[in-house]
């Protein structure tokens, strides 16, 4: 019995360091850098944002411009115009500008540094290439985490970060516009998801 | 005939002189006429319905974000205000109640339940009926007469509006006194600016478009 107990235990330990790549194939690296091709000539865009958090609906848009490379600089705004939040990522790192109130929270300026950094981070240098049923996949980090781009006929599907060898936070894409994909974002441990939809040009 | 540069800076500081005085300030007997024309429009305005256009301009970026839709009032305090483009949205205000449609995700809240909402309600009250749109317990109102239309320049002394506005401009028609234009400045100097047009008054607007659906 007690040998029992002690194969099960080590089985549990096993599989919990088994690592997110595990069932990947390693290939060489296609490229060095890689950057999503909807960040390719991205200057200026506006999305409709909405927030579903623990039950709750928040929407608005969000007004996005490229400002250099890894520079990027954002505002949140209500339907009615209202200017909630405005803030720029530079290498990853947050600088905020104005925040109403209630979203000046470390816990929630730390959230949409991660989450965006996933999803605008360019010329990321490539560490490994893997094969996975019918994606390649390329490993880098982004908030000093492992991420993996899923990527289908040169198209990125999704964007998954890692920790402790586990999903954190993945990222869909589905691309009805030609220009930028609409985007989710979905979390592991909490329950946020945000979604992103281009707004047409005025 | 070639102008100088100084001859050009000359006719531009006149145009701009043109500019500045085509802003006359209104005398105090002007300013109570204005006032009484606009409560008098508003209590004889029993529903509205008119478009808007939403500009929202943000000093980074290049291109400003705009969205238009249509707005209803009817008295007994109800408004829609509905957003087509770029997306649909919309809040109503009924009985003391706020419903939002975002894009199918609805949501009803009691105005009791935040004072924030409450003071929306009466903005936007105030925005569509010109009923106690000059609120001079929170803001430092001055008048003036542009063209033909008239100009409340509101600064706020209000602290919880001051965190947000330095100002907010409010366009009346000289002939109809209805709102044309509402452009609010925030302390960046980014600023949202809302224009009203096809207006049309006292038509008999179904309960319907103020039901929580």
């Amino acid at each position: 019995m007690k040998t029992l107990v002690r194969l099960g235990l080590i089985l549990i330990f096993l599989s919990s360091c088994a690592s997110y790549m595990d069932s990947f194939t390693e290939i060489e690296k296609p490229i060095e850098y890689y950057t999503p091709e909807f960040l390719n000539g991205f200057e200026e865009n506006s999305f409709k944002i909405s927030i579903e958090a623990y039950g709750n609906h928040f929407g608005g848009i969000l007004a996005v411009k490229k400002l250099d490379e890894n520079h990027f600089r954002f505002a949140f705004l209500n339907e009615f115009g209202g200017k909630m939040l405005d803030f720029e990522l530079i290498e990853q790192k947050l600088k905020l500008h104005y925040a109403i109130e209630a979203l000046n929270r470390k816990a929630i300026l730390r959230l949409l540094e991660t989450d965006f950094n996933l999803l605008f981070h360019e010329n990321n240098p490539i560490l490994n290439a893997f094969q996975a049923e019918q994606f390649l996949v390329l490993n880098a980090e982004i908030n000093q985490k492992p991420v993996y781009y899923f990527l289908e006929n040169n198209r990125l599907q999704k964007t998954i970060s890692t920790g402790r060898n586990k999903e954190k936070t993945r990222l869909e894409y589905r691309y009805d516009s030609p220009e930028f994909p609409e985007v989710v974002i979905s979390h592991q441990n909490f329950k946020i998801k945000i979604y992103l939809h281009l707004l047409n040009k005025n | 005939m070639k102008l100088t540069l100084k001859q050009l800076f000359t006719a531009l500081g006149l145009l701009a002189g043109i500019f500045v005085f085509s802003q006359a300030q209104l005398t105090s007997e002007e300013i109570k006429n204005f006032k009484s024309n606009v409560s008098s429009m508003s209590k004889k305005m029993t529903s509205l319905q008119c478009d808007f256009k939403q500009t929202k301009h943000l000093d980074f970026m290049e291109n400003d974000v705009v969205s238009s839709g249509n707005l209803y009032y009817k008295s007994g305090s109800k408004i829609r205000w509905e957003y087509i483009s770029p997306f649909s949205y919309y809040v109503i205000f009924n009985q003391e109640k706020m419903f939002v449609n975002d894009n199918g995700k609805k949501k009803q809240t009691d105005l009791s339940s935040s004072k924030l909402l409450k003071d929306l309600n009466r903005v936007m009250l105030g925005t569509v009926s010109g009923s106690g749109i000059f609120d001079e317990e929170k803001f430092t109102i001055s008048y003036y007469k542009t063209g033909n239309d008239f100009l409340a320049k509101m600064v706020p002394t209000d602290k919880n509006y001051k965190k947000y506005i330095t100002q907010i401009d409010l366009t009346f028609d000289g002939k109809s006194f209805h709102l044309k234009k509402m452009k609010s400045t925030e302390i960046s100097l980014d600023y949202t600016l809302i224009e009203f047009s096809n207006h049309k008054k006292n038509l008999n607007l179904a309960d319907e478009i103020f039901s929580f659906k």
